[in-house]
C-alpha cells in the first residue's frame, strides 16, 4: 500500500513538475508559420530578357528547405592518351533557404542561397570561333547571403556579367501563407 | 516513509533534468535582428577609349558575411603539338565577398573583396583584385582606383543604403 502511495505521488510530482505555471517552463519555439519565397531571375540586356520564376515554401522556425530544378550535361573531354572522356554538369536552379522567425519583431531573417547555371553554345569571347569547342561556355550565377525581410517584402539582387555585359537579377520575396 | 520521499524528491529531480518529450522546447531557432543595408557596388574599368561599367546591388544583415559569384566557364583554344587544337577552360567573372557591421555614431564597416578575370577585346585576359574596409554612413559612397596585375586602372564605387 505504501509502496503504491509512493508510486503515485512520484508520478503526480513528474506530471506537476513538466506543465504547472510556476515551475520552470522551456520558451515556446517561435515562428512555425508557413512562408513562401519567391525567387523570380531575370537575365538578359536591353529588351532581350528571360525570366523564371519558383517559389519553395519553408516553415518560419529555422529548418531549410531546398529546391533543386535542372538536368546534366553530358562535356566530352580529352583524357591524358588521346581519348574521349564524358563527365557531367549540372545545370538548372537551386534554391536552399533557411527561414526563422524575429521574436518581437515582424520580419523574417532569410538566410538564402540561390544558384543559376546554364550552358551555351555560343562563345561569348570576341573572335572565338563558334560550334567547334567540344564543350559548351557555362554561365552561372550564384548568391548567398542573409536577408530581414517583411511579409510581401522584395529584395533585388542586381548583377553584371563581366563577359556578355548582361544583367542578372534575382527578386527575393518573402509572404506569409494563409 | 523515507523510501516515499526518496521516490518523490528522485521523480521531481528526473524531470527538472529531462526535457519533457511532446513539450515546447527551447529554440535553438530564434533570430536575432540586424540591420539590413543595401551595398551598391560597382566596377568600372577602361578598354581603349571606352569605359566599361558594371554595377551591382547587394542587400544584405549587418553581422552576416554574403557573396556573389557571377561568371561563365569558357572553352578557349589552345595550340598543341603537331598543328592540333585543344581547348581548356578558362573561368571568367566577378566574385565578391562582403560583410557590414555597425560602428559607433551609426556608421558602418564594409569589408568588401571583389575579385575576377575578364577577356577584354584583345583577347588577353585580366585580372584584378581589391580588398578594402571602408566606414561609411548612410548614403554615404565611396571611389577607389586600383591597378589590375597588368597596370591597367579600374575604380570601385561602394555605396551603403540602410533599407527600413
Amino acid at each position: 500500500m505504501r509502496k503504491r502511495v509512493g508510486r503515485i505521488l512520484g508520478s503526480v510530482a513528474l506530471v506537476m513538475t513538466m506543465t504547472l505555471p510556476g515551475f520552470p517552463q522551456q520558451e515556446l519555439r517561435p515562428g512555425g508559420v508557413p512562408v513562401k519565397l519567391q525567387v523570380v531571375l531575370t537575365r538578359g540586356e536591353g529588351d532581350k530578357k528571360v525570366r523564371e520564376s519558383h517559389s519553395v515554401v519553408a516553415s518560419s522556425s529555422g529548418e531549410t528547405t531546398s529546391l533543386r530544378v535542372g538536368h546534366e550535361v553530358p562535356v566530352s573531354t580529352t583524357g591524358p592518351n588521346g581519348q574521349t572522356l564524358f563527365s557531367y554538369q549540372q545545370i538548372g536552379t537551386q534554391i536552399d533557404a533557411t527561414v526563422t522567425a524575429i521574436t518581437g519583431a515582424e520580419r523574417y531573417k532569410v538566410a538564402v542561397t540561390v544558384t543559376k547555371r546554364k550552358a551555351s553554345d555560343n562563345n561569348p569571347v570576341a573572335g572565338a570561333p563558334q560550334g567547334i569547342s567540344p564543350t559548351p561556355t557555362f554561365y552561372s550565377f550564384i548568391f548567398a547571403g542573409t536577408l530581414l525581410l517583411r511579409n510581401g517584402e522584395t529584395a533585388p539582387i542586381i548583377a553584371t556579367d563581366l563577359v556578355t555585359n548582361e544583367t542578372w537579377q534575382a527578386d527575393l520575396t518573402l509572404s506569409v501563407e494563409k | 516513509m523515507r523510501t516515499h520521499v526518496g521516490w518523490i524528491l528522485g521523480s521531481v529531480l528526473m524531470a527538472l533534468a529531462i526535457p519533457a518529450p511532446g513539450l515546447p522546447q527551447a529554440s535553438s531557432a530564434a533570430a536575432s535582428s540586424g540591420t539590413t543595408v543595401r551595398l551598391d557596388v560597382a566596377f568600372t574599368r577602361g578598354e581603349g577609349d571606352k569605359k566599361i561599367r558594371s554595377p551591382y546591388s547587394l542587400p544584405t544583415t549587418s553581422g552576416v558575411t554574403g557573396s556573389l559569384r557571377v561568371g561563365a566557364e569558357v572553352p578557349v583554344r589552345v595550340p598543341a603539338a603537331g598543328g592540333q587544337t585543344r581547348f581548356t577552360v578558362q573561368q571568367v567573372g566577378v566574385q565578391i565577398d562582403y560583410l557590414v557591421n555597425t560602428a559607433n555614431d551609426g556608421r558602418f564597416s564594409v569589408k568588401l573583396t571583389l575579385s575576377g578575370h575578364y577577356l577584354p577585346t584583345d583577347g588577353q585576359p585580366r585580372a584584378f583584385t581589391s580588398s578594402d574596409t571602408v566606414t561609411l554612413r548612410d548614403g554615404e559612397s565611396t571611389t577607389m582606383t586600383k591597378t589590375d596585375e597588368k597596370g591597367e586602372a579600374y575604380t570601385v564605387e561602394v555605396a551603403l543604403t540602410v533599407v527600413k
